[in-house]
């Protein structure tokens, strides 16, 4: 008796005993990990304060201790430098996307989760169906809207076409989030007369909050980090409408071998940093949106 | 006519005044294009401003013909299509396992997993553009942080982007950082299983493993498979990533995806880059179909 008792107490110290280490052994893993997924954002930063003399030295921090900060001042002052523009650009498309997309998703989402008229399911079925178009085949050919449409030399192919129904995507999660409201409120309201456009904007926009929120931040994302749009419709950096994401790419990315890396990086910095800011708000919004679309952005 | 039937029409308009703004959104920036990218692809035209009356010159099916006979136009398609392919059966089961077991990593009850998730999360954030530069410098054979790491540390230096047989895996290898997406699907398919299935399988004898490959992953079926047609539908479709790394130049290196060869034409000979786009249509339907036919394996849990 006495011995089974003192062999389950080794036994347990032996188990704890392994368990410790094996935690120390998944935190030693976790912070591997987090060096490796770290390493690109690091080394975009610290490239972006070298000076350029130092730079050939393939270094990540300067040898002689400084910190330089003449890409920046380069990115913004330097005399062939159109970067204001491009921000300008990117926030005004970001801007207009972020408040008209989760508005216009919202409203058809209403009319799918609270209005009844013929052909509803079918109607949502098309909507949904959408999804599985590729993009592609409808990029090409927009193109040449665009053009008869004369939006050449303007931001309007980055947000207008966002405009229609804010995306198949944010629609269903917004109509999945309002089918969650009790009718009974909806009913209450009508009873008193409100129309059902009051009752949207009364009752449904400020239910359905939490969710525009992360309809209204993902856009945002979407259309900042947006390379393609620009680059098919915009064609170079040197169009008027050319956002961050064309611009950059032109003037700062591989192509353009005579701008030295720190003032690469460092427009790389400048472009991430109001998307690292936003996802650290919204940061539990963002992961749980993914996590039930399945959409990476 | 009755105020029944008023009131009918009246919500039934109301109903589709709401929902106006998709239909036409789906109207003009769907079904219009994909129409006239189709009708386009039967013509010999270079890109023009939209016109329902000037189509160019009618060439039935040679745009697609073409694609298989003409001998410049096949060797460029072949070539996109299997780099594509390479890609797509190589990264997307790749990255689901990888993802899956980080995902596993970081669901155990520890202090700090969610400072963790938070910082695996964070590359999938940066633009294309931004993500694309970086790798670009820093995998410059001779300036690149990367192989001066390597050679600080008396390992061989890698050619990287530079040559045909390491550009695929360089991209692969890139394409790890964003694993961090992958990763929190996982995470919300996990919290999803019952506890109760583990214990009953714990109680049958099953081990960590066995748990895993009995409960977790016939649980997580749905997903996988969701998972799985989302990411053909996107892989397939590869583009920014590559070019805002290699600037298009890893065209040369065995990089040249699928999309890449359509803006090869997309100016030129729109009808041909017509074409080529709805072969890729084509492409991804069938893989679809083939993903959602194999679907056996997916369990929807019990019929109640």
């Amino acid at each position: 008796m006495e011995q089974t008792q003192v062999l389950n107490v080794v036994l347990k110290k032996k188990i704890s005993g392994k368990s410790v280490a094996g935690k120390i052994g998944v935190y030693i893993l976790l912070i591997a990990l987090a060096v490796f997924f770290i390493f690109p954002t690091f080394v975009m930063i610290m490239i972006s304060i070298l000076p350029d003399n130092e730079i050939p030295l393939q270094v990540l921090f300067s040898p002689s201790g400084t910190i330089y900060l003449g890409a920046y001042v380069e990115i913004f002052t330097g005399s062939s430098s159109d970067f204001m523009r491009y921000l300008f650009n990117s926030l005004l498309i970001g801007g207009i996307t972020a408040v008209g997309v989760p508005f216009m998703a919202a409203l058809c989402a209403y009319g799918f989760a609270k209005m009844e008229f013929k052909g509803k399911e079918i109607m949502f079925g098309i909507v949904l169906s959408t999804m599985m178009i590729p993009s592609v085949v409808t990029l090409i050919p927009l193109q040449t809207i665009f053009m008869r449409l004369g939006w050449d030399n303007t931001t309007f192919p980055m947000w207008v076409p966002g405009l229609f129904g804010g995306g198949a995507v944010n629609i269903f999660l917004i109509r999945q989030f309002m089918r969650g409201i009790p009718n009974d409120m909806v009913n209450a309201a009508k009873i008193d007369g409100a129309n059902s456009f009051l009752i949207f904007i009364r009752f449904m926009v400020p239910l359905c909050f939490p969710i525009m929120i992360y309809v209204a931040v993902n856009s945002f994302i979407g259309s900042w980090s947006d390379f393609i749009t620009p680059m098919t419709y915009l064609g170079s950096a040197d169009n008027p409408a050319a956002t961050l994401a064309l611009g950059i790419y032109e003037k700062y990315g591989p192509n353009n071998t005579r701008i030295y890396a720190n003032v690469s990086m460092a427009a790389g910095v400048l472009m991430t940093f109001p998307l690292a800011v936003l996802f650290f708000v919204f940061q539990r919004s963002l992961i749980e949106g993914v996590a039930v679309t399945g959409l990476k952005g | 006519m009755t105020a029944k039937t008023k009131a009918g029409i009246k919500k039934n308009v109301v109903g589709y005044l709401y929902i106006m703004p998709v239909l036409l959104g789906i109207l003009i920036f769907t079904v219009l294009p994909v129409l006239y990218a189709l009708i386009s692809s039967f013509f010999k035209t270079p890109l023009k401003p939209f016109s329902l009356t000037e189509w160019g010159e009618f060439v039935g099916f040679e745009n697609y013909i073409q694609n298989f006979t003409t001998f410049a136009y096949r060797y460029y398609f072949l070539r996109s299509l299997k780099v594509t392919f390479i890609y797509a059966a190589i990264n997307i089961p790749l990255t689901m396992v990888l993802g899956f077991a980080l995902a596993l990593l970081l669901n155990k009850k520890m202090r700090g997993m969610k400072f963790f998730r938070t910082l695996y999360y964070l590359p999938v954030l940066i633009p294309a553009v931004c993500g694309g530069m970086v790798w670009n410098r820093m995998t410059n054979v001779h300036q690149g942080i990367l192989n001066g790491m390597l050679s600080r540390i008396g390992l061989p230096t890698l050619s990287w982007f530079s040559k045909a047989e390491t550009s695929m895996a360089s991209f692969i290898f890139v394409g790890l950082f964003q694993l961090g997406g992958n990763m929190i699907l996982w995470l919300a398919q996990l919290k999803n299983v019952p506890a109760s299935l583990y214990e009953s399988a714990r109680l049958d004898g099953a081990g960590k493993l066995r748990q895993v490959f009995a409960v977790t992953i016939p649980v997580c079926s749905p997903m996988i498979l969701y998972n799985v047609i989302i990411s053909v539908i996107g892989v397939m479709q590869t583009y920014a990533q590559v070019v805002t790394l290699t600037g298009g130049a890893g065209e040369a290196y065995s990089l040249l995806f699928y999309v890449m060869n359509i803006y090869r034409y997309n100016v030129t000979e729109f009808g041909y880059a017509c074409a080529l786009s709805f072969i890729l249509f084509l492409i991804i339907a069938a893989l679809t179909a083939v993903v959602m036919k194999t679907s056996k394996w997916v369990y929807y849990g019990e019929e109640a």
